[in-house]
């Protein structure tokens, strides 16, 4: 059980506490409701380029880091195709240097030059590093565009290539700063030894007088149903033949989710799973195979990705995939595997509930999810699940009009 | 108010540590434990005297530790994965040159059915030779993969660089994988995964039904022959330069350093802190000057890594191959300015308050502090190590730091390595 309390400042900005007096640290997450879904098809990579340069000096503080060092604290920032996600953790005795530093870069960034045309070459480096120079790197940049083709899940958090990043201005980003970096579009979570009453008396005094920013309604162009199977081959300078396979599904919201998740963990997960049991050990097509959900707000994907054993074909090793995906389609999965799959997300629930700054973005993003009491209730989701509806959601969306699949296939070199 | 003050703050003084428990079981295991945290969870680690330093043949001990779960006498891989996953258990194990270590995260209420398991991973063991087979190719088929990173390779060069062809510079080749004997694997496991060999840190909720059922199912591990361990060969340290090519690389991997010591030196917590202030936190002078400056990189850091029969110093880059030359020479000016010139105050207590509260926050939490005892308890020291880290790191002067970069880096006693268009 997570504890929480929640109150909401006049400026919108919500802020959630949970209390926990077993640890001398202080988590505080700041949530923004922006993401890459929300960037402009031609300025892709924006929201993630935005998230670097949130570190590069505030109105009134001209660095972020070096004040946070000075009090013991790190922190850190992720992107992804949904949400921005800023974390702090600290000695919960200077917690308010956290409110001090997360509230000045709300209230206004330093903007400068300097500071942009660096971290464009920061997040160059980082597009080269993490997508290009490593074998597989660029799967994503490929299979994003092939599974989308109208919705924004079309591009890379990282961006659709180096130009956008390159042409970036400072216009830009300023106009994303104040149409997105407001408090009424933000979830400020403080998970630790600190009352609920302190938290908010430090986010009246820090946040409280931020204006609030109108914030346009999103209002994204949805993926239309996919009719017939898709299918893009890729030579690279790579040592394994891969096959990726995306199912379009449901949004992260919707009921559904937890079954799609729960086949996931089914195929893959563990080495009694599906997938490792036929595939690896007893038919050797695959030296490495696992089944995903990318859990997206808007509609995402069930993701398979596999790496086939050397001499395997390509048609011999699609086949074993899709003999497994018969299976789910046909036979009802035992009581005892079904216990098994539960169990599980019980005990990784438990697991995930070690650490404050877990617990944070667990409910920032619950919060986000439009119900924060869902950080207590998604187990009971999942142990509500029958093996029936297993069955039923196999049939309707793991089929091949409804699938992408990318072979990434080592050229001869 | 006035936004651009700062407000007050208390820097890390003190640590309240905990220490474990530590009592010694009928079979003279020792075991160490922290009862400690809210959940009803434990993290049981066996930590082994088996790492690959004992060896035979290559991969010998590295495979043993992979493969204790691919089958034992009475159970396949298949059942044994099976309970495991049943009960939402994680199985853990890693090996490294000096130890091997096998982890079981479980909830409590599943003690019973698990930890009889667990022991005849450590008891009964037989790694089918059918097992073998897949383990290998697939593992092989990893290690090509890594080749192409250049990052990997500039790991394993550097290490032969320093290590030459002992047991900490060996570098894996691709036939290695296709000549690893069965009768070598028992072997290791006969003669390593015994009583003697063990040590236990448990944490967690341990109360006495744990420990009276850890007792009495660990107590059937039989003692075999304590190994006696000797020192590591080592080649005497001689400073190179190496530029390994890799067709087509965009970026280049860099990696500069030196052989250097553990943490049983009498320098090292200092060191530690010179460190940090050149490439050990996201403000050091490395990330300041080549990423948050000139924008050449995504990251670039510096670390001691502890060996138990050595140390060595490195620092790690990835940069654009058009920059790289630009970068090394940005390096090389860091560790000239920290020979040359004595570190601003305000700057070593930013390192030093940022050190303390890195300190207290890695102590947070049962696993935690299993996982931070076993990085002392590894080197012969307890708890208190962590408390004189902190008096050294308090103590520490800007005199000091500068003593410290002219005995050990000197940038010509610092050995290259760049992978890429070179």
């Amino acid at each position: 059980m997570i504890n929480y309390k929640k109150h909401q400042l006049s400026n919108g900005l919500k802020v959630i506490t949970h209390f926990d007096e077993s640890t001398p640290i202080v988590a505080l997450n700041l949530l923004y409701n922006v993401g890459a879904r929300d960037e402009h098809p031609e300025k892709t990579g924006f929201a993630h380029l935005f998230e670097h340069l949130m570190f590069g000096g505030s109105i009134n503080i001209p660095n972020f880091d070096e004040p946070l060092q000075q009090v013991g604290g790190e922190n850190n920032a992720f992107t992804n195709n949904d949400i921005t996600n800023y974390y702090i953790t600290l000695p919960k005795e200077n917690i308010e240097t956290a409110f001090w530093l997360e509230s000045d870069r709300m209230l206004s960034l330093a903007f400068t030059d300097k500071s942009l045309e660096v971290q464009r070459n920061v997040v160059i480096e980082e597009f080269r590093q993490r997508y290009l120079n490593q074998p597989y790197g660029d799967v994503w940049l490929h299979l994003r565009p092939l599974a989308y083709k109208v919705h924004p899940y079309q591009w890379a958090t990282i961006g659709k290539e180096i130009s956008h990043i390159e042409n970036a201005t400072m216009q830009d980003v300023k106009d994303f700063f104040f149409s997105h970096y407001r408090p009424n579009n933000a979830i400020l979570v403080v998970a630790g030894n600190i009352q609920h009453e302190e938290v908010i008396q430090l986010s009246e005094k820090w946040f409280g007088n931020i204006p609030a920013g109108e914030i346009k309604k999103r209002n994204l162009p949805q993926e239309p149903k996919q009719t017939e199977a898709r299918k893009l081959t890729l030579e690279r300078d790579v040592t394994a033949n891969a096959i990726y396979k995306a199912y379009h599904i449901c949004k992260r919201t919707d009921e559904k989710f937890y079954i799609f998740d729960l086949i996931s963990d089914l195929l893959s997960r563990g080495n009694s799973s599906r997938f490792y049991k036929s595939l690896i050990k007893e038919q050797k097509l695959f030296s490495e195979i696992e089944a995903y959900v990318t859990g997206d707000l808007d509609p995402g994907l069930f993701v398979i990705s596999g790496k086939l054993s050397d001499g395997v074909s390509y048609e011999k090793a699609e086949q074993a995939i899709l003999i497994e995906i018969h299976k789910l389609q046909t036979e009802i999965i035992t009581d005892k595997d079904l216990q098994k799959l539960k169990n599980n997300v019980e005990s990784h629930h438990v697991f995930a509930q070690m650490s404050v700054l877990n617990k944070a973005m667990a409910l920032a993003f619950a919060e986000l999810m439009g119900d924060i009491d869902l950080v207590n209730k998604e187990v009971e989701k999942y142990n509500a699940i029958t093996s029936q509806q297993i069955k039923d959601i196999a049939n309707k969306y793991l089929i091949e009009n409804n699938c992408s699949t990318l072979y990434y296939k080592k050229n001869n070199q | 108010m006035n936004r651009s003050l700062a407000p007050e703050y208390n820097p890390v003084k003190k640590l309240n540590l905990v220490s474990p428990q530590n009592i010694m079981l009928d079979n003279g295991i020792p075991m160490y434990y922290f009862n400690a945290g809210s959940q009803d969870v434990l993290r049981i680690e066996v930590l082994l005297k088996a790492g690959s330093r004992y060896q035979s043949a290559p991969l010998i001990a590295h495979v043993v530790n992979n493969m204790l779960n691919e089958g034992t006498k009475t159970h396949s891989a298949l059942q044994i994965a099976e309970t495991f996953e049943y009960y939402g258990a994680y199985l853990h194990t890693e090996c490294d040159l000096d130890n091997a270590s096998v982890v079981l995260y479980l909830q409590n209420k599943h003690l019973d059915y698990l930890l009889p398991i667990l022991i005849e991973l450590l008891t009964e063991a037989i790694f089918p030779k059918h097992e073998l087979e897949i383990f290998l190719e697939n593992a092989k088929q990893k290690f090509l993969i890594n080749q192409q990173k250049v990052n990997y390779l500039a790991r394993k060069h550097f290490a032969h660089a320093l290590y030459g062809e002992s047991t900490y510079g060996f570098m894996l080749k691709e036939e290695h994988y296709n000549n690893v004997q069965h009768n070598l694997l028992i072997d290791f496991y006969k003669q390593f995964y015994c009583a003697e060999n063990i040590t236990l840190i448990v944490s967690g909720k341990v109360g006495e039904r744990e420990l009276k059922l850890i007792n009495k199912v660990f107590t059937v591990i039989t003692n075999g022959k304590k190994q006696k361990k000797s020192m590591l060969n080592l080649p005497e340290y001689n400073v190179s330069q190496n530029h390994i090519p890799k067709k087509d690389a965009i970026q280049n991997a860099i990696r500069i350093g030196k052989v250097l010591f553990n943490k049983t030196h009498k320098d090292y917590f200092d060191f530690h802190v010179l460190n940090t202030i050149l490439g050990g936190y996201f403000g050091s002078r490395l990330m300041s000057n080549i990423r948050e400056d000139k924008g050449y990189t995504y990251g670039i850091g510096s670390a001691i890594v502890n060996l138990e029969d050595s140390g060595y110093f490195f620092i790690s880059t990835e940069v654009g191959a058009e920059v790289c030359n630009a970068a090394i020479n940005e390096i090389y000016k860091e560790i000239s300015i920290l020979n040359n010139e004595t570190v601003p105050y305000e700057e070593l207590n930013l390192v030093k308050n940022y050190l303390a509260g890195t300190l207290l926050r890695s102590l947070d939490g049962p696993f935690a502090l299993a996982e931070k005892f076993k990085a002392a308890h590894i080197f012969g020291f307890d708890m208190n190590y962590y408390n004189n880290l902190l008096k050294h790191i308090h103590a520490i002067t800007p005199e000091r730091i500068q003593e410290l970069a002219k005995s050990y880096l000197q940038p010509d006693s610092l050995t290259e390595v760049v992978v890429g268009k070179v």
